[in-house]
């Protein structure tokens, strides 16, 4: 298991210098300037001298390699730089940030399984009948309405017949766990019936598989309640592909959220990513991304581990 | 006088005393307390009003300081003292001389004396390094300032110039505390400090900023509110927010169709004020290259364009409501419409203009012509805007291609002077010609200028009627100054749009105006809660 971890944590390595290489790179070849944006964009009227002072100050007018260097120094030490538009560092920007996402990301997929594993294992029970069609369709409009705009649609519906809408602000979760909840629920059921969407289809897939396998002919032979079967049988050796793809979106809706976050005022990361990308404020970008990266290897290495846990016939190391 | 006569007399009088107090009982009193909450599109930079340029900063900043003047509450674009009890205007010796308060405090307790004007007023005509002042433009033409005594200052201009009294009643000249610049002149960037009638709480970055009442603010019995929160949100959620209760307003304004939701979901719970904006759109055509260096094919482009006819159909479903000039249609420097049409760009006969655009390309040898129209992805109807104009020139065979880029390509292309044409948008804090005709002089007068071309004559207009004080003659350089603008059309306006304020009927004392920019300091707002 150490080796394991080991590996994968060296593992880990290039894959963030990559990442870091390319975002820092790609972003820098985009055409705008955050001293530029900030002085120019809303009708101001700056200096030459003053615009030139500026990217001084800011080290702006470094090449960009040298840039580079600098990115990847402070990257070594965990040092993600100062947001050069508003000059606070970019870890508290994004970690006073991240735990809205992360709560609305792990709410959304909560909804998600909630739906996916009973839905997925109906419709999978039953190939070709109607409830499977109707599970079917479900999870096909899932995958089919983009989640900002079902939210809209959810809030709307809050609104008109109930009078009622998400409090404003930020609360914590941990602190004010019922207000939290109330902020976060309707954008967790409008993200997470999407996901589950996915996730319906991947267990129904799974389920009609194992269902054909000796084991459960078995089972059945030995004249096991079929309850038992898929409770015993089935669901646990269907889960498999469920969860690497729970895994998966997990680490991709973390960078999914930023059009839902917009749709219902949430301070989160996907909020600052678009404040940022509107400012040019690439070094906040890099941040997010790097800070994104970590989470999907993270989440990738925890699946692994839940693959072992579930399956014993699987080995680590 | 009659006995008859003086009974008439005292009879007039009692009349207009009973019409007075009549109409100060209709006058509601305003009442104290409650939260105002409204949205604000974006969080500030920092906390420097001197180096802010948008009005999100000021939604948040502007309750918290005082200025030396201000626009007066209720009165549009009247103006009265804030800090200033009162003012001496001496052309003669080009100085205005400002009477402070006394006995005005900051909210740390200290008292504000003419020396916090002087050091405020320093720091943005004359910036320290590291300090950034957008507004040096503004007051490029003071020469010095003097403290007189505690309570008086004088500004020496170096020349004569009737805009520069409005500029110290801007809400972006916050007064700072002399003492506090003076070990660091850069504090206000991340300390709120002022004098203003509310007092700095909190700011959650991209959520919420909270600020409570001024106890010791110096106008007596304000503000009436016991505090501000102002959330960070944009879009639809904002109607959402207005409909659900959450928020008070938006002061920026709503889009027709949000105010059209809002009458109808909330009838007499919600009021909706409505007027010009002072904000419009411009299209800048690009007179370094080929082909817009030729007037010719410039004029022709402005000409295409049918701005009567466009606002009726862009008024039915956007904010773009107004045909109009470079100043606020129907406000105090406008030009009349009659005057207006017979300028380039604004007949009535679009065919006939149409057809002399056609014969000026074919002059130009360009009647295919093809460009891109470079556009901001910003509000949703700059968008619109640029298939119009698209649509305008398609119409006398021009194709233009519409290339919708994010802010900062959009700045950087407007600065280096990158694109053909390019659509503008220019948001005026004021009603004042020298200010707004800086969009429009030589690139190398002003930076805040759209086009990329050299105009002497325009320079010296504009300059001539900063300095004329006769306001006849001025108001004929201005039209003169627009009738040579569009007929070069380096750079033109087009639309001018609508300001749409939904506000909760409990929200009073808020006075509406065509700026984003004003009466946002809240100290006369009240709740009717």
């Amino acid at each position: 298991m150490l080796q394991f971890i080991g590996r994968r944590l060296l593992l880990a390595l290039p894959t963030l210098l990559g990442v870091a290489t390319l975002t820092f790179f790609m972003l820098h070849v985009l055409p705008g300037d955050l001293v530029e944006t900030m002085l120019r964009a809303e009708g101001g009227n700056p200096s030459v001298e003053l615009v030139a002072a500026e990217r001084a100050r800011l080290g702006l007018d470094q090449p960009l390699i040298v840039q580079y260097f600098e990115f990847l120094k402070g990257l070594a030490v965990l040092d993600l730089g100062q947001s050069h538009w508003t000059g606070k560092p970019v870890a508290e920007e994004i970690f006073s940030r991240l735990p809205v996402t992360l709560e609305v990301a792990a709410l959304s997929m909560i909804v998600a399984i909630a739906l996916a594993i009973p839905l997925g294992t109906i419709a999978g029970m039953y190939p070709g009948s109607t409830v499977d069609y109707a599970i079917r369709s479900f999870a096909i409009a899932g995958i089919a309405l983009p989640s900002f705009w079902f939210g809209m649609v959810v809030a709307l519906a809050m609104l008109w017949y109930f009078n009622w809408l998400p409090p404003l602000g930020t609360a914590s979760l941990f602190k004010n766990p019922l207000t939290a909840l109330q902020q976060l629920i309707l954008p967790a059921i409008a993200v997470g019936y999407r996901y589950s969407a996915i996730l319906i289809r991947m267990m129904r897939s799974s389920v009609i598989e194992t269902m054909h396998e000796d084991f459960v002919r078995t089972a059945r032979a030995k004249g096991l309640a079929m309850r038992t079967i898929i409770r015993r049988h089935v669901i646990p050796n269907s889960l498999l592909p469920t969860i690497t793809m729970i895994g998966l979106e997990f680490a991709l809706l973390v960078g999914s959220l930023v059009v839902i976050e917009q749709v219902f005022s949430l301070n989160g990361i996907g909020r600052l990513f678009i404040e940022s990308v509107s400012r040019s404020d690439f070094i906040v970008i890099q941040g997010i991304v790097m800070v994104l990266t970590l989470i999907f290897i993270a989440v990738n290495f925890l699946v692994d581990l839940a693959y072992a846990v579930i399956d014993p016939r699987i080995q680590l190391g | 006088m009659t006995i008859h006569g003086k009974i008439l007399a005292l009879a007039a009088m009692g009349a207009l005393l009973l019409n007075g107090a009549v109409a100060a009982a209709q006058e509601p009193v305003p009442k104290e307390g409650g939260i105002l909450r409204y949205a604000v599109s974006d969080d500030p930079a920092n906390f420097d009003c001197h180096a802010a340029n948008h009005f999100a900063a000021l939604m948040r900043l502007a309750p918290h300081y005082s200025t030396l003047l201000r626009f007066k509450p209720g009165s549009y674009p009247d103006i009265e003292g804030d800090l200033a009890d009162s003012w001496e205007a001496n052309p003669a010796d080009l100085t205005y001389t400002f009477k402070l308060r006394q006995g005005v405090k900051f909210h740390d307790g200290s008292d504000l004396k003419a020396a916090d004007i002087a050091a405020t007023y320093d720091r943005l005509t004359w910036p320290p390094e590291g300090v950034v002042s957008e507004r040096l433009e503004t007051f490029r033409q003071i020469e010095k300032i003097d403290v007189v005594d505690d309570y008086t200052v004088r500004f020496k201009l170096k020349e004569w110039d009737e805009s520069v009294l409005g500029t110290f009643a801007s809400p972006y000249n916050c007064v700072y505390s002399a003492a506090l610049l003076k070990s660091d002149a850069s504090y206000p960037k991340e300390k709120v400090m002022g004098s203003g009638p509310f007092v700095f709480d909190e700011f959650v970055s991209g959520s919420v900023w909270k600020s409570s009442k001024f106890e010791d603010y110096f106008r007596e019995g304000q503000p009436y509110l016991d505090g501000l929160e102002s959330y960070t949100m944009e879009g639809p959620a904002v109607v959402n927010a207005i409909q659900a209760g959450q928020i008070h307003t938006d002061f920026r304004g709503v889009s027709p169709q949000g105010a059209d939701r809002l009458k109808q979901s909330l009838g007499d719970g919600i009021s909706i004020e409505s007027g010009p904006a002072l904000t419009h759109f411009l299209v800048t055509f690009n007179a370094e290259k080929p082909p817009f260096d030729d007037e010719r094919v410039r004029r022709a482009l402005n000409l295409a364009i049918d701005r009567w006819g466009g606002v009726k159909g862009l008024g039915r479903t956007t904010e773009m409501r107004y045909a109009g000039g470079i100043f606020l249609p129907g406000g105090q420097f406008a030009a009349s419409d009659a005057e207006l049409q017979k300028m380039a760009g604004f007949g009535t006969d679009i065919a006939a203009a149409r057809e002399e655009a056609k014969r000026l390309l074919k002059e130009a040898g360009q009647e295919n012509l093809s460009f891109d129209l470079t556009v901001r992805n910003g509000p949703p109807i700059v968008v619109d805007f640029g298939v119009f104009l698209a649509d305008q020139w398609r119409q006398i065979g021009v194709n233009a291609r519409n290339v919708v880029v994010e802010t900062p390509p959009w700045a950087a292309a407007l600065s280096e002077g990158s694109y053909q044409v390019i659509i503008d948008i220019y948001s005026a804090l004021r009603e004042e010609p020298t200010e707004q005709m800086t969009k429009y002089v030589s690139h190398d007068v002003s930076a805040r200028s759209a086009g990329r071309f050299t105009d002497r004559e325009l320079d010296d207009l504009w300059h001539k009627q900063a300095l004329e004080q006769d306001k006849v003659k001025r108001m004929a350089l201005l039209r003169t100054f627009e009738s040579r603008l569009y007929e070069k059309s380096y750079s033109v306006p087009v639309v001018w749009l609508e300001r749409i304020v939904a506000m909760n009927a409990a929200l009073k004392g808020w006075t509406f105006n065509p700026s984003n920019f004003l009466y946002l300091d809240q100290s006369s707002t009240w709740l009717d809660e």
